[in-house]
């Protein structure tokens, strides 16, 4: 990290002590401001995010260790180094209990100071990477993350619980957001393939040739920019997992390659002509009808019977009402941790509130609305008015606004069309992955 | 800047201030002028530390020296005395960041101080340094991480002799940028 990055602050009634010290760490290129008691410490604690505090434990009003107290009921993270003008094994002791990395007493030793300063912010570096790394993996953790005791969910985890060893095709379904990767990763974490990797493609996020590099990999000089050899997702879930993501928006192409390399678990790389082995299982989710899909000829009948051996049906979260409540704590908690804010729950017209929603983006919806709630949030609790349920829940439909103008026209030509996805994407010139991400993106559905 | 004044106070000695202001004139590329000027030093001693306020003294020669002199020169003053800012224990100098004054001292750069002998080649060679590393400062340069650097901190004398009398390449380039 940049030394102007790091900011100190220097908490000390005596405007000399203030000065010299914040001189000395200015020179060092530090980002560096002061306070003369800790009333304003407070406050520019609040106000800018500070690494490291230096803080005098003799002040009149509140002094140090009292200071210190107070900013450990809202800060976690900030560095705490006490200055005392007499040391005794008493202040120390109490100052560390506190919480303080350190106490140092007057007059300091400059190279002390620089050492203590230097192993103070290595270590808040080493904490944070350390927990970084924890929610990394705590994210990527499988069954653990399905939150819920409704038995809708619980039918869901037992089903999880009877695929997971095996070696079958699973195909997940619901509706966007329902959380069907971590259905994925509880399925793989509870395979014996759990020591190899899970990988990932996210099949409606590309185009039809990006998409085949992105499975099978290129050699170099296969393309115009493909200077390197690069590896597959297929190639590289040897041993593992190959979660294929909006299955459902893959071209007729890819389909036939995909079901070529399921079948033999054999492949080439984009301009290659090695054949590459690969020992995978196959998990794929959609949000699409691909029984209908298969009926409009735009999905091949045999690559579905193919996926679809064993399904997982995930219920949308309207569905489940009674896990809201369970949900929205899980991720409070969360964010709580992440953001190093104090919030403990939610008022009862803020939990009404979420249990009346009817999350059309369904949990990642909610997970999102509790995010931003904990942003805005001041006090201990969430209130009704820090969710942003009335901006998600309903669509606009009737603005002027040349989204919504174009939002009523692709929902116009999809019902002239019988929601034939690829007639539509034909008569509104856009190809079908367009069309489906504009359907996902405004929340259009079919209706009789 | 167009020339640096050099003040030996306190009885510095005068073959160092000479041997000082030759280097400085070659770090700078500019002219070095030694000035003679009055001042009672006892007004910035601590007795009960034993040393001279070294804050006080850049104040003293910001409000009664500078603004005698041009603005575009810089002062550096020079002192065989022990140095302090109020919170720490010593400081071998200080400067005005981005200013125009600059305190200096060899006390603690004498090598028999720390029980070794006499070595006027090599007090001088840390002076330099420490004088080069205060003036880096006048012209608003921060510590530089590059041990080389003449601006890299120090503490200690031997973190002194570890690093050049140079300014690296970046420091070169923003001293460069700055005047």
């Amino acid at each position: 990290m940049n030394k102007g990055e790091i900011g100190i602050l220097v908490v000390d009634d005596e405007m000399i002590v203030r000065e010299s010290l914040s001189k000395w760490f200015r020179e060092d290129g530090f980002r560096v401001d002061s306070a003369e008691n800790a009333a304003v410490a407070l406050r520019k604690l609040q106000a800018a995010q500070w690494n490291l505090m230096l803080v005098d434990i003799k002040m009149p009003g509140m002094d140090g260790i009292e200071l210190l107290q107070r900013v450990r009921q809202t800060n976690r993270e900030v560095i705490v180094i006490i200055i005392t003008a007499f040391a005794t094994v008493d202040t120390a002791v109490k100052a560390l209990k506190e919480g303080a990395f350190d106490y140092i007493t007057k007059p300091i030793d400059p190279d002390y100071l620089d050492h203590m300063v230097d192993k103070a912010l290595q270590q808040q570096l080493l904490l944070r990477e350390n927990q970084k790394l924890k929610d990394t993996v705590s994210e990527l953790a499988g069954p653990g993350e399905i939150v819920g005791e409704s038995p809708e969910i619980r039918k869901v985890m037992d089903l999880v619980r009877t695929v997971a060893p095996t070696d079958t095709t699973v195909m997940i379904r619901g509706e966007s957001g329902t959380g069907k990767e971590l259905v994925a990763r509880a399925i793989h974490a509870g395979s014996p393939r759990k020591y190899f990797p899970i990988v990932t493609v996210n099949c409606g996020a590309m185009t039809e040739s990006l998409l085949e590099s992105e499975l099978f990999g290129h050699e170099r000089g296969a393309f115009t920019g493909a200077q390197y050899r690069r590896k597959g997702k297929v190639e590289l879930a040897d041993g593992g997992t190959l979660f294929l993501d909006e299955i459902g928006n893959i071209d007729m192409k890819t389909q036939m390659d995909l079901l070529r390399v399921i079948e033999t678990k054999q492949f080439t790389r984009v301009g290659g002509t090695e054949v590459i082995r690969s020992d995978f299982r196959v998990i794929c989710a959609t949000n699409r009808d691909l029984e209908a899909a298969v009926r409009e000829g735009t999905f091949r009948e045999d690559l579905y019977y193919r996926l679809n051996v064993f399904t997982v049906d995930l219920p949308p979260l309207r569905g489940r009402r009674g896990d809201i409540a369970k949900l929205a704590h899980h991720f409070l908690e969360k964010f709580s941790r992440q953001m190093n804010k104090r919030v403990s729950g939610f008022s009862p017209e803020a939990m009404l509130a979420l249990k009346a929603h009817d999350w059309p983006g369904n949990v990642r919806e909610l997970e999102n609305a509790i995010e931003r709630a904990m942003v805005v949030a001041e006090g201990e609790v969430i209130d009704k008015a820090h969710l942003p349920l009335h901006t998600v829940a309903t669509p606009v439909r009737d603005g002027k606004r040349l989204e919504d103008i174009e939002q009523r026209h692709i929902e116009q030509v999809l019902r002239e069309n019988g929601w034939n996805v690829s007639r539509s994407a034909a008569i509104l010139d856009i190809d079908r992955v367009t069309l489906y991400h504009k359907i996902e993106k405004f929340g259009l559905k079919r209706t009789q | 800047m167009s020339a640096i004044h050099l003040l030996p106070l306190g009885g510095a000695r005068a073959e160092l201030a000479a041997a000082l202001a030759g280097g400085l004139a070659a770090a700078f590329g500019t002219a070095v002028e030694e000035r003679r000027w009055e001042v009672d030093l006892e007004s910035f001693f601590d007795a009960e530390r034993g040393q001279y306020n070294s804050t006080s003294i850049l104040v003293h020669l910001k409000r009664h020296y500078a603004p005698a002199a041009r603005a575009d020169v810089r002062v550096l003053a020079l002192l065989p005395f022990d140095l302090f800012i109020p919170i720490l224990t010593y400081v071998f100098g200080e400067a005005e960041v981005g200013g125009s004054v600059a305190v200096v001292s060899y006390c603690r750069l004498a090598p028999e101080r720390y029980g070794l002998p006499a070595d006027d080649a090599l007090l001088a060679e840390r002076l330099l340094k420490e004088a080069v590393h205060e003036l880096g400062h006048v012209a608003s340069l921060i510590h530089c991480a590059e041990q080389s650097c003449v601006m890299h901190a120090s503490s200690y004398v031997e973190d002194i002799d570890l690093k050049g009398p140079a300014f690296c390449s970046v420091c070169a380039a923003e001293l460069e940028h700055r005047s």
